[in-house]
């Protein structure tokens, strides 16, 4: 009796000490070996801002993947603080959207922040060391995946933070989504049926997938003007009931040609619009659900879109023209992700182009009692040149219960 | 058969380091939310996130400045004030009386210092309830410079301003001048709904239902409600959580926002404790947008009343994240008034999440989990100590599998514990002996294997969890065999076979057969080969239809829920390998009356 006391005494005292300091010391393990210094700081994100609208990011693109991550992951807490963190070079779109789609997703939840062939940034580099990714479990402890060559580069930089890596690098785009897919599969055990298809030769009108699957982690594969990549039929090959596949733009996007030929390997749904300020608004009213797969005793449902067209949801609002391309507003994905869950609607600088405000005004919100008040929220992402203060103060009102909707 | 002393304790230790880990690791959750946060000194680019606008500035005049833009951007005609309601700095009670004009005359209400803060392109159209002048100075308050023309405006003229805008109040609030920190929590309510707020009982209207706020004296006077808690914080969570029952008589009066009404959506102003005015401009953000009622908080940290009612309010969904509730707060002051820490905190009050597993806060399925943790360790306890009073003559490695089985598997240990020993005994020679029917024998049999076996497996799936679990990147059919799942599952099994194997199960065969340790090594083989497999078999397809499917998100090992599963998957295990051990007991594999 007097063993088994002093046993369990024993053990109360190693719980205690192993609760208090055991998995600390395997966390610290993976803490970079250096402190961040300061951040740029964006006065325009504390001024520009209304009781609807959010101002993210400068007309820099490094700064705005800093701005994202900083109003994403305070870092304050183990459940805002990012598993990992996904670097990027700034010169290869079709790069950052598999990255941004198939990545950053759970079970790994990760901002992406820009490299150049220089280096780390000091933005990038001061944003990582604070953002301490504490490591994607089902990855190893993955702390940062570097993706494209550019990237790539920097291993060695990256790892002498004692910080532990994944590089994806592939010679063509295609093969890069493939290599990616194999990746993200093998760790959910699935492969997603449902994949966007983005037309490498103009691929902007396929940026709004990118945050969706930052919100859904669905497929992403290329096509080029002159056909189907044979990566990209490999990865139809590997989905054992057939992809349903979502076409990104009209057909002066993706002829109708390259669908037909699409549609020899599985279900095919436009996602009509010319340009990427079209597909933008088309596509955040869109939802596609049915049949996936299964029978009897295991029907499993597909679904892509968000399917929002009702007050009560957020948008975030970037312009793909502005001085930092579309390297300043493909960042954005990460909002999706985390926090506001919301859609992209593509606006110009100074204006608020007709398909974005037609979506905001069927989703515009009315009074009602303040129990159940719907409310919506926009993020302006860039600074005043991407996105006038004036376009923003247009979108809050957009956005309001309780104004009426602006005129022309 | 003679074991060395020595390797019993091994096996005692090693069974108790595994106690230990899996058990700290538990606590170790708990332990880490409430940890105060770290993380606020970080360098920032800026001090918004994803649930909360700073409205931020070094002193009043800035940060009435921001609020005056963000509730009017004033970029074109349609979008700025009519008028500004001004009021002098320390006569707040002109400014909260003031309050229910905002929404009828299109208003703007600052403090008189803060003009001059105004960006110089602010443009106030001019209104005719002010004679077309562009500010109502408030009770005698003055303006400085004559940027912007002015007439005045008497308090007890508010209510007459009202009737003549359409806008007659349905309800009047009363509340104390002398407690600022308690009576300015009407001002966003008044500016929301044109409710009157009046300072003595006897200022409101006939036959408008009058409701107090806090403990402010009403003599004699026929109040609706009171609405007050033991303290301003509490009275501020009292009020936002207030509905009072509409009827025909009384319109709906209070925000509301409570546990029935969880699927709207919050907006909250947290404004630094003290200061007066940097709280009134509350008022203006009720005026559109995201109206919501006003909380005061320290420097450093959420009063704690304050931060649970937020908890209580957390959004969550259904099936997918962007169907909301969206809950959204204005902080107003810079990080000296309202640390970096307090609004973090707010943040993560109301982030959304799935109603299955809230983050932080325990959800359903976090509480079963603790539930069943919490039975297993108290059961184990008993157990142990049970043992060691009452079975003396216990076979010592059975002592140690009934606690270690009752510690996993919630509250089935007992049952199973009292259903082995609540039997005749017999005399073997020295030792003791139960006597059980088969079946009891092949429970026996399944605790010690599971008792062990469970307990290694889900160590050491701890263990692979917390140092990454590896992912090896497949293409073909089989990429199934490079899935962190798969790989934990495989990796658990050997590491189980190869412990129980050594240091568990040989022993127990060595004892049954009274053989040297050596012989018994390849008799004990086979055995916990097709054991571990039959747990494994039940524990495994449940890990993953738990972890991959049933939740939301994987748990992690930092959340109880992790442990929770993985324990009930013992339980399963269990169940999966009695029949195997039934048929070992019957061919004589096993024994099953230790």
């Amino acid at each position: 009796m007097r063993n088994t006391l002093l046993t369990v005494l024993l053990i109360t005292l190693g719980v205690l000490l192993f609760a208090w300091q055991g998995p600390r010391l395997v966390e610290k393990g993976y803490e970079p070996n250096e402190k961040p210094a300061e951040l740029p700081s964006l006065d325009a994100n504390e001024e520009l801002l209304t009781v609807n609208t959010t101002r993210i990011g400068s007309d820099d693109p490094i700064e705005t993947a800093v701005a994202v991550a900083n109003i994403v992951y305070p870092a304050t807490e183990p459940e805002n603080i990012p598993h990992a963190v996904i670097l990027l070079g700034m010169d290869s779109l079709a790069e950052v959207m598999v990255a941004a789609s198939r990545i950053q997703h759970f079970p790994v939840n990760a901002p992406i922040l820009y490299v150049t062939p220089d280096g780390l940034p000091e933005p990038t580099r001061n944003e990582l060391l604070r953002l301490k990714p504490e490591g994607v479990p089902a990855d190893g402890n993955v702390q940062v995946y570097l993706v494209g060559e550019t990237a790539a580069a920097l291993d060695d930089e990256v790892e002498a933070l004692n910080l532990k890596t994944r590089v994806f690098t592939a010679a063509e785009p295609a093969e890069l989504a493939r290599l990616v897919d194999d990746w993200t599969s093998t760790q959910h055990g699935d492969h997603r049926n449902e994949i966007v298809i983005a037309n490498l030769d103009n691929l902007e009108p396929a940026i709004p997938s990118a945050f969706w699957n930052a919100h859904r982690g669905d497929g992403l594969a290329f096509v080029t003007d002159d056909g189907i990549p044979e990566a990209t039929l490999e990865m139809f090959r590997l989905r054992a009931n057939g992809p349903w596949l979502y076409v990104f733009g009209d057909e002066t996007v993706v002829s109708e040609a390259i669908v037909r030929e699409l549609a020899q390997y599985g279900h095919v749904t436009r996602i009509v619009g010319a340009d990427v300020i079209e597909t933008s608004a088309f596509f955040a009213g869109f939802h596609d659900i049915g049949k996936d797969f299964g029978a009897w005793f295991w029907m499993k449902e597909r679904e892509m879109g968000w399917g929002i067209d009702e007050a009560g949801h957020n948008a975030i609002f970037i312009n793909v023209e502005g001085p930092g391309g579309w390297q300043n507003a493909i960042v954005a994905t990460t909002l999706s992700h985390m926090g506001k869950h919301a859609p992209v609607l593509v606006v110009n600088s100074d204006a608020v182009p007709p398909p974005a405000a037609e979506y905001l005004e069927s989703t515009k919100p009315y009074p009602t009692a303040p129990q159940q008040q719907l409310t919506n929220h926009g993020l302006v992402i860039g600074g005043e040149e991407t996105i006038t203060w004036e376009t923003q103060a247009l979108l809050d009102q957009m956005l309001d219960a309780y104004l009426p909707f602006p005129e022309g | 058969m003679n074991l060395p002393r020595w390797f019993k304790v091994l096996a005692i230790a090693l069974a108790g380091l595994m106690v230990v880990i899996l058990l700290g690791a538990a606590l170790s959750a708990p332990w880490r939310w409430m940890k105060p946060d770290s993380g606020g000194e970080q360098p920032r680019a800026h001090y918004n996130t994803k649930n909360t606008t700073r409205l931020a500035g070094d002193d009043l005049g800035q940060t009435a400045a921001r609020v005056a833009q963000a509730v009017y951007p004033a970029t074109t005609a349609d979008n700025g004030p009519d008028v500004l309601l001004i009021y002098d700095d320390e006569n707040w009670q002109a400014g909260l009386a003031a309050a229910p004009l905002l929404r009828p005359l299109n208003a703007l209400l600052l403090p008189a210092s803060a003009v001059d803060s105004l960006p110089d392109d602010f443009t106030v159209n001019g209104s005719d309830d002010a004679g077309g002048a562009q500010a109502l100075l408030l009770d005698g308050a003055s303006l400085q410079n004559g940027r912007f023309t002015a007439e005045g405006l008497a308090p007890a003229d508010v209510a007459s301003l009202l009737a003549e805008n359409d806008a007659a109040p349905d309800h009047a609030i009363l509340v104390d001048e002398e407690d600022p920190e308690t009576a300015l929590l009407a001002a966003p309510w008044a500016a929301y709904s044109g409710d009157l707020v009046v300072f003595d009982a006897a200022d409101a209207p006939a036959g408008v239902p009058l409701f107090a706020l806090g403990d402010v004296a009403a003599e004699g006077e026929a109040l609706v409600a009171r609405i007050r808690g033991r303290n301003a914080g509490a009275t501020a969570v009292a009020f936002a959580s207030y509905d009072n029952d509409a009827t025909a008589e009384t319109a709906l009066f209070g925000w509301g926002m409570n546990a029935a009404s969880l699927t709207g959506y919050r907006s909250y102003t947290i404004a630094p404790r003290g200061e007066n005015a940097i709280g009134l401009l509350s008022a203006n953000l009720a005026r559109r947008g995201k109206p919501g009622p006003l909380f005061w908080t320290d420097a450093e940290e959420l009063p704690q009343g304050v931060y649970n009612y937020f908890f209580s309010q957390r959004a969550a969904f259904w099936n997918t994240p962007s169907e909301g509730p969206f809950h959204h707060f204005y902080v107003l002051g810079n990080t000296d008034a309202i640390s970096f820490k307090a609004q973090g905190q707010a943040d993560y009050a109301v982030e959304i999440g799935h109603y299955f597993q809230k983050g932080f806060a325990a959800g359903p399925m976090d509480m079963l989990a603790t539930a069943w943790l919490l039975l297993g360790v108290a059961s184990a306890i008993w157990i142990a100590l049970h043992e060691a009073k009452f079975l003396p003559s216990q076979n010592w490695l059975m002592k140690l599998a009934w606690p270690l089985l009752a510690l996993m598997i919630g509250p089935f240990g007992i049952p199973f514990y009292r259903l082995a020993y609540n039997r005749p005994l017999i005399k073997h020679g020295k030792m003791l002996m139960w006597d059980r029917p088969l079946w009891l024998q092949g429970l026996v049999a399944t605790a010690s294997a599971v008792g062990f076996g469970g307990l290694i497996m889900v160590t050491s799936g701890y263990l692979v969890t917390l140092f990454g679990i590896p992912l090896i990147p497949m293409q073909s059919a089989a990429f199934l065999l490079g899935t962190p799942m798969i790989l934990i599952m495989i990796i658990n099994y050997v590491v189980a076979v190869v412990v129980a194997w050594l240091v568990f199960q040989t022993p127990m065969m060595a004892t049954m057969h009274k053989k040297p340790y050596r012989e018994a090594l390849p008799l004990a083989f086979p055995i916990v080969v097709t054991s571990m497999l039959a747990a494994a078999v039940g524990m495994d397809p449940s890990m993953w239809w738990f972890m991959m499917s049933k939740f939301n998100m994987m748990p992690s090992e930092e959340s109880v829920l992790w442990f929770g599963t993985m324990f009930f998957t013992v339980f399963l295990a269990f169940l999966a390998a009695w029949p195997l051990n039934y048929y070992f007991i019957r061919t004589q594999r096993k024994a099953g009356l230790m």
